[in-house]
C-alpha cells in the first residue's frame, strides 16, 4: 500500500528521485521517470526520452564520481512539483555546489514527465572556481 | 495592517500572483497592505534588502519614471504557506525592454504578509535578454513579447 501511494504522489516521485540520484541508483531513477520524459537543464539543450536520460545519469557511478543534494523547499499543485535545492557534483576531490530550482510534470501514476532544472551560469562558474579551490583546501568544498 | 478587500481572504499562492500583479500596475496600496514589516528580499547574487520600509522606498524612486514591470506567471505551486513560482519577468525602460526568467520562492505569513520573496534568475540569460533589447529599441519587432 505505502509503495503504490509513494508511487502515486508526486512529490514522493520527486523525493525518491533526488534519493537515488544522491545513491547513483538507476533502478530506482528508472522507476520514477516516465517513457517519453523531457529532460531540460535551461539553457542547454533537452535530453528526450528515459533511456537517454539514464545514459547521462550513469556517469554519477563512474569512479570517483558522485552526486549531491539538499532540498531547501518543495511544493506542489496537481501534478506539478518545484524544488528549491542546492546540488553537488563530484568529480575526484572537485567538488562543485551551485543552486537551482526544480519544475516536474507528473503523469497521473506519479512518473515525471517533464524534469526541467533552471541555473545561473554565473554561480555555478563561481561554485566552479570555489570547487578548484576546495581541491588544494578541502575546508573550502561545498556542504550540504 | 491588512485592511479590508483583504489579502488574509486569499490563499497563499493568490496572494503572491496578487502581489506581483500589483507591482506590475503600480498599486502600492496593496503591496503595502501585504508586504511583511520585516520582509527579507533577495535577488540571488545581489544584496538582499531588508523591512517593508527599504522595499516601498524601492518601488517608490521608479515610480513616475519610465521604469516599468511586467509578470507572466507560467506555474504556482505551494507546501502550507511557501509558495513558488515559475515565470518570466521583464524589466523596460522607455523603448528599451528586457524579458527572462525568473524562479520565485516566497514565504507568507498566517496573517496573509510575505516575509520572504526571493528570486533566482541566470546572469548569462539577463544579459541576452538586455542585448536583445538593445536591438529591439532600434527593430521593434525584435521585443520580447509575453
Amino acid at each position: 500500500m505505502t509503495d503504490i501511494l509513494a508511487r502515486t504522489d508526486p512529490t514522493a516521485a520527486v523525493e525518491t528521485l533526488w534519493s537515488a540520484a544522491g545513491l547513483g541508483d538507476l533502478a530506482v531513477l528508472e522507476s520514477v521517470l516516465a517513457d517519453d520524459v523531457r529532460w531540460e537543464n535551461v539553457g542547454l539543450p533537452a535530453v528526450r526520452g528515459r533511456k537517454a536520460v539514464l545514459r547521462v545519469l550513469s556517469a554519477v557511478n563512474w569512479p570517483g564520481a558522485g552526486f549531491g543534494v539538499k532540498i531547501h523547499r518543495i511544493t506542489a499543485t496537481g501534478n506539478t512539483v518545484m524544488t528549491e535545492r542546492t546540488d553537488v557534483i563530484i568529480v575526484g576531490p572537485l567538488h562543485i555546489g551551485f543552486w537551482v530550482v526544480g519544475v516536474t510534470e507528473h503523469s497521473n501514476d506519479g512518473k515525471i514527465t517533464l524534469w526541467r532544472d533552471y541555473g545561473d551560469v554565473l554561480n555555478v562558474t563561481l561554485g566552479f572556481l570555489r570547487g578548484l579551490l576546495g581541491i588544494v583546501f578541502p575546508s573550502v568544498r561545498p556542504r550540504l | 495592517m491588512v485592511t479590508a478587500g483583504s489579502p488574509t481572504r486569499l490563499d497563499p499562492g493568490a496572494i503572491v500572483t496578487r502581489f506581483l500583479e500589483a507591482v506590475q500596475n503600480d498599486d502600492i496600496d496593496f503591496a503595502r497592505d501585504v508586504l511583511d514589516e520585516n520582509i527579507v528580499y533577495q535577488n540571488v547574487g545581489l544584496p538582499t534588502i531588508h523591512g517593508k520600509q527599504a522595499v516601498l522606498r524601492l518601488f517608490g524612486a521608479l515610480e513616475n519614471t519610465s521604469f516599468g514591470f511586467e509578470v507572466d506567471v507560467q506555474r504556482t505551486t505551494t507546501n502550507g504557506y511557501t509558495v513558488m513560482n515559475e515565470r518570466y519577468d521583464a524589466l523596460s525602460f522607455g523603448p528599451l525592454r528586457t524579458q527572462f526568467w525568473v524562479c520565485g520562492v516566497f514565504e507568507v505569513s498566517e496573517r496573509g504578509t510575505i516575509t520572504l520573496w526571493r528570486d533566482y534568475f541566470d546572469f548569462a540569460a539577463v544579459s541576452r535578454a538586455f542585448l536583445r533589447g538593445l536591438i529591439g529599441i532600434v527593430v521593434p519587432s525584435l521585443r520580447a513579447r509575453f
